[in-house]
């Protein structure tokens, strides 16, 4: 055993090593040593040492650019001897400049403040932070942190990072107070949403009324919505990469908020001051508690997640980190005699491991562990029956990303990845008594894909910068596994076995991205990107919106990856001196071998799924518009999106194309937040939409001394259009001297809108005195205020 | 104090969130699309040992209101039909119903919800029965292929079934009452070993028409090869009829009553059809269902053609 573990040990150091040493002598460091020196380090927050992920960092002597990586790491070549201002500026932080003397290697650390923090000594230049929305090369990137979320008006004043990033150009909603993210005309399941690097397969809590995000954990959330670079992969439309909080390094802090719905509680500080924190938050919500305080309900249910982190500095050139989340909904029905039963939990869990680790002040690695997993479940019993219904899923992954700053014209990043999935989908279970029924065999699925990428961020001239990169992925479906044959009727007629470990399918294939960004002036740029990506695993819903019972569904030998391109332009400007930031982007994105259930398709738990779905092709395009104010006491944006989304699929609709669901021809948010002293934050926001399309029948068999409705062309029907208009304040203060608080009152729906959340045909009569069908709307949420009560001490 | 505190807030919090989630309906006014054309719909049936009995009617466009005259409308009357089998060709002719015998126009209306023929006296099928061209009689194992050309000459539909073996027949029957008025009924058969058995079954009370249950498609491939033991629902033939279809005693008999029952074996085609049509039907005035395809096996148009192989059991329901 523990020469296995040194056998591992040595294998793991002498692929460190090979890979620092091929880059060493890719860096040629022999003969630059002489004559420069590299300034390296941390953009850290002042107040509590966490890395601010993507902040910018200007050398003003050169200036030249560049941007910390996802652990707030940086590092520049200059040339020894002679002193530097770095200048770091992130959103939401006062921007901060240092001289630094350049006659040897420096690693410093770059502490930026709060806005909401005067901090005098500030040296304040004329950079902004806003010149990183035209000189970065990214374009379809929206980075929103936690401050921000605080101020934009949400239901039940729950503040949730996805509700507002559906507020931006591009990004829609499933629907009515629905968190599940739209991007571009792809579909919920073609965003890679990640938790601190682990992927989440369900980021919704009541159905996607909620995100699993709790604000208090979060530090800072990213979202891709096209010009996906290199570095990620496996998700066609976008990637919302979020990040946990560190845990504060310097001081302890009990935070926490009580709303109608839920309430949440975060405890974090230092273990070691500036060298190890923690975190930990948790947050319930009590509808069933309340249902049951009068009387024993037999209708339960309540969500919970949790959140936890530590972070230990070992030196100045290693750090690790252990996060992890676990969230669960529980919905619960027990009829009073006794005689019925459900119960229907669902959730996520992940846990990461991450070590980063500075080989030299040019190059940075980090290797993360992860595991997540994602499980739901419905059982139900009546007498002496009893059933159960379950999916599972379970990734291991192994991930290492190396960052190298060759010099201030290149960053470079290159890695791989590598994960093993194991997929149970539909599990069931019955018995009678004590008898087991129809014992269903587990169609459990062994998959794994790998990639290896890298991208070079290069500032090809003071004007053109560039970010070209290569991902090259692979899949593979492993056994033990049965593959079955069935007749028209799904009924099994052959079936081969696959022992285990042997390859049943495998696919693969290369992913080229690149990026541009050419500057036109100092304050207007124009943007360009090409993609291809793959998607190897799928989320198939006979339902209209995402639920926690829809299926992930790997790749196979029946179901093929998926496959998108895309291409986008866009100008950006900065207007008024910087403090608007305008920008417009076009897009246009094909997508093959996608997938959804065939017509009629009925769960079978005898019938490996992967017989019931066909697939099709999509296509998406337009345009996005986006004005933003992101300094100042007057704050918001305005996103105005056109956009146009379809599918065909040969077995659908008799192969002509239709609408996507989530085909919304026009989009427009505004969101408002006004702070007119320390004490008061006002917020408003109105959304528009072109309603939705949905499938309504045009025409009705008589048979059987019946009507039956006929359902020929899909989504023939858009809905009326979608509007509402939220509004909330804040008013913040202090008790005790210590404990910071805001109470916030949020009113959604201010002018009651009636908007559609689905149509239905109301059927009356009969045949004798007439039938008359009526269509009936079903809306949602009225006009609803809520308080919500926040402390941090 | 505290315990009537904490019931005051309690009763404001469940009101209020009684009050948020309640969802809402109300009728909408929006114009429905509309077809860019109607289609035909075939009812088609043919049993071993029976002429085949065949239906055409149009499909309806939405529209608010529908009254019994629109529907009568539906029926197609004109149209030339064809069945081939065994090499041989037989025309089927359009029979009115007020040409039939009276019990079975009697049949017919109660189907349709009327006490009395009248309304339905025009309406029009088409079978080899009653007619003096050579009668086509159903026989297990044989195909048969439809053809019907519309009566304006446009449009052919076709479709092929076959009438399955009667593999499958009722070992046993009883009944088994549940209150004093009303009883349930059961069945054990035995499934042949190997698997692609189906059935549908119908019942009839005290000689009124056979009418099929929700779910009498029974297809067996969860319990191939067993002996089986259900539960045979009374079926409904009008939906629509609250007396008809209650659902307190849906799939009841009353205690007296005496009950035929049609077990028949039937083709894939027409348990593919049951099920989705069924499905369909269950999805109007649900808002939260799913649109369902009722799925056909005639080329062309709408509908079925199905073959079936019947047996028939009669049971008096009695009180033990």
């Amino acid at each position: 055993m523990i020469r296995d573990m040194q056998f591992r040990y040595v294998i793991f150091k002498n692929y460190m090593r090979s890979v620092a040493l091929i880059m060493l002598l890719l860096l040629g460091t022999g003969v630059m040593a002489q004559e420069f020196v590299r300034i390296s380090g941390y953009v850290t927050d002042s107040t509590s040492g966490e890395p601010l992920i993507g902040a910018f960092v200007v050398v003003q002597e050169l200036n030249k650019s560049t941007m910390a990586n996802e652990y707030g790491y940086f590092s520049v070549r200059v040339e020894k001897g002679k002193t530097y201002t770095l200048t770091a500026s992130y959103l939401g932080y006062r921007q901060k400049s240092v001289k630094v003397r350049a006659d040897k290697n420096r690693q410093i650390n770059i502490e930026l403040a709060p806005e909401v923090l005067t901090i005098k000594e500030v040296v304040v230049t004329a950079n902004k932070p806003e010149e990183k929305h035209v000189k970065e090369v990214y374009m379809s990137k929206i980075e929103m942190s936690a401050e921000r979320l605080k101020k934009v008006p949400v239901l039940f004043g729950e503040r949730d990072p996805l509700r507002t990033l559906q507020l931006m150009p591009g990004v829609q909603s499933a629907g009515e107070a629905n968190t599940g993210l739209y991007v571009r005309g792809g579909g919920p399941d073609q965003v890679l949403t990640l938790l601190d690097e682990a992927v989440v397969y369900n980021s919704g809590h009541l159905m996607g009324m909620f995100s699993i995000f709790n604000p208090d954990a979060i530090h800072n959330v990213t979202l891709y919505k096209g010009g996906i670079p290199a570095r990620y992969g496996g998700r066609l439309a976008a990637v919302l990469d979020v990040r946990m909080k560190e845990g504060n390094l310097k001081r302890y802090n009990i935070a926490g908020g009580i709303g109608l719905i839920a309430s949440r509680l975060t405890v974090e500080g230092p273990i070691v001051k500036d060298k190890a924190s923690f975190l930990i938050t948790g947050r319930r919500t009590y509808i069933d508690w309340l249902l049951n305080l009068n009387k024993q309900s037999p209708l339960g249910y309540y969500f919970y997640d949790a959140n936890m982190k530590v972070n230990w500095k070992i030196n100045k050139k290693n750090r690790i980190y252990l996060s992890g989340y676990f969230g669960r909904d529980v919905f619960r029905f027990y009829s009073p005699d006794g005689s019925f039963s459900v119960d229907m939990p669902w959730g996520n869990e992940t846990f990461t491991f991450r070590w980063n680790k500075i080989i030299k002040e040019k190059l940075f690695t980090n290797i993360s562990l992860i595991y997540n997993a994602f499980d739901s479940r419905i059982s139900a019993a009546q007498d002496q029956l009893s059933f159960s219904v379950q999916s599972t899923i379970r990734d291991f992954t192994f991930k290492n990303d190396w960052s190298w700053f060759p010099s201030v014209l290149h960053t470079v990043r290159f890695g791989v990845n590598i994960t093993y999935h194991q997929f149970t989908p539909l599990a069931a279970s019955a018995k009678f008594q004590d008898i087991e029924l129809f014992p269903s065999e587990k169609k459990r699925k062994h998959v794994a894909d790998a990639a290896v990428y890298f991208e070079d961020e290069w500032t090809v001239t003071e004007k053109l910068s560039i970010n070209p990169g290569l991902r090259i992925s692979w899949f593979g479906h492993f056994g033990p596994y049965t593959l079955y044959k069935y007749d028209a009727l799904r009924r099994p007629i052959d079936s081969t076995f696959y022992r285990p470990g042997q390859l049943i399918k495998s696919y693969g294939g290369i992913e080229p991205r690149i990026l541009a960004r050419y500057q036109l002036n100092k304050n207007s740029s124009i943007k360009a990107s090409f993609i291809r990506v793959i998607q190897y695993l799928h989320l198939v819903s006979s339902a209209n919106v995402t639920t926690p019972f829809d299926l992930w569904l790997p790749a196979s030998v029946n179901i093929e990856p998926s496959r998108g391109y895309e291409v986008s332009a866009g100008y950006f400007r900065n207007l008024l001196k910087g403090n608007l930031q305008a920008s417009v982007e076009v897009y246009y994105r094909w997508m093959y071998n996608l997938l959804e259930f065939r017509d009629n398709y009925t769960p079978d738990i005898n019938v490996d799924v992967d017989n019931d779905l066909i697939s099709g092709r999509g296509w998406s395009y337009g345009a996005e518009f986006f004005l933003n104010k992101g300094v100042g006491k007057f704050q918001g944006w305005i996103g105005y999106t056109l956009s146009w989304t379809f599918r065909q699929f040969d077995a659908l609709n008799n192969g002509k194309p239709f609408p996507a669901r989530y085909d919304r021809r026009h989009d427009l948010s505004v969101v408002l937040m006004y702070s007119p002293s320390r004490r008061w934050d006002f917020g408003l926001t109105f959304v528009y939409g072109s309603g939705n399309v949905t499938t309504v029948p045009t025409e009705f068999l008589f048979i059987q001394g019946t009507l039956v409705p006929v359902y020929s062309v899909r989504n023939n029907f858009r809905l009326p259009p979608y509007h509402r208009m939220d509004i909330s304040a804040t008013l913040k203060g202090k008790i005790f001297k210590k404990v910071d608080y805001d109470i916030n009152l949020t009113i959604y729906n201010v002018y009651n809108r009636k908007n559609i959340f689905f149509l239905w045909l109301k059927r009356e009569g009969d045949p004798v005195n007439g039938i008359r069908f009526t269509p009936m709307k079903v809306t949602l949420f009225p006009i609803i205020p809520s308080l919500t009560f926040n402390f941090k001490w | 104090m505290k315990l009537s505190f904490i019931k005051a807030v309690s009763f404001i919090a469940i009101g209020w969130l009684t009050f948020i989630l309640w969802s809402c309906s109300e009728e909408i006014d929006v114009d429905l699309p509309q077809p860019e054309r109607l289609h035909y719909s075939v009812e088609g049936f043919i049993e071993d040992g029976q002429p085949p009995v065949i239906i055409l009617t149009k499909t309806l466009a939405f529209t608010s209101m529908i009254n019994i005259d629109t529907l009568i409308n539906r029926f197609v009357s004109g149209a030339t039909m064809y069945i081939t089998t065994e090499g041989t060709t037989y025309q089927l002719q359009e029979i009115k119903v007020k040409d039939l015998p009276p019990t079975i126009q009697k049949e017919i209306a109660t189907a349709f919800g009327f006490s009395d023929p009248e309304p339905i006296a025009e309406l029009s099928f088409y079978t080899t029965r009653f007619t003096p061209l050579p009668e086509l009689i159903g026989k297990a194992g044989n195909t048969y292929h439809l053809t019907i050309i519309t009566p304006d000459g446009k449009d052919t539909l076709t479709a092929t079934t076959y009438i399955p073996a009667r593999k499958l027949t009722l070992d046993s029957l009883w009944t088994k009452p549940v209150n004093d008025t009303m009883a349930n009924m059961w069945a054990i058969y035995s499934d042949p070993p190997e698997i692609g058995d189906i059935v549908r079954y119908y019942t009839s009370v005290n000689g009124g028409p056979f009418c099929a249950p929700f779910g009498g498609a029974i297809d067996d491939r969860y319990f191939n090869g067993a002996t089986i033991t259900i539960e045979l629902d009374r079926g409904v033939c009008n939906r629509q009829d609250p007396e008809e279809y209650n659902p307190e005693t849906y799939g009841l008999y009353r205690i007296g009553d005496t009950v035929v029952v049609k077990w028949c074996n039937i083709d894939e085609y027409q348990y593919k059809f049951w099920l989705t049509f069924e499905g369909a039907l269950t999805a109007i005035d649900n808002p939260f269902a799913s649109p369902v395809r009722v799925e056909s096996n005639i080329t062309g148009g709408y509908g079925v053609w199905g073959g079936s192989n019947c047996s028939f059991d009669t049971i008096v329901v009695n009180p033990s």
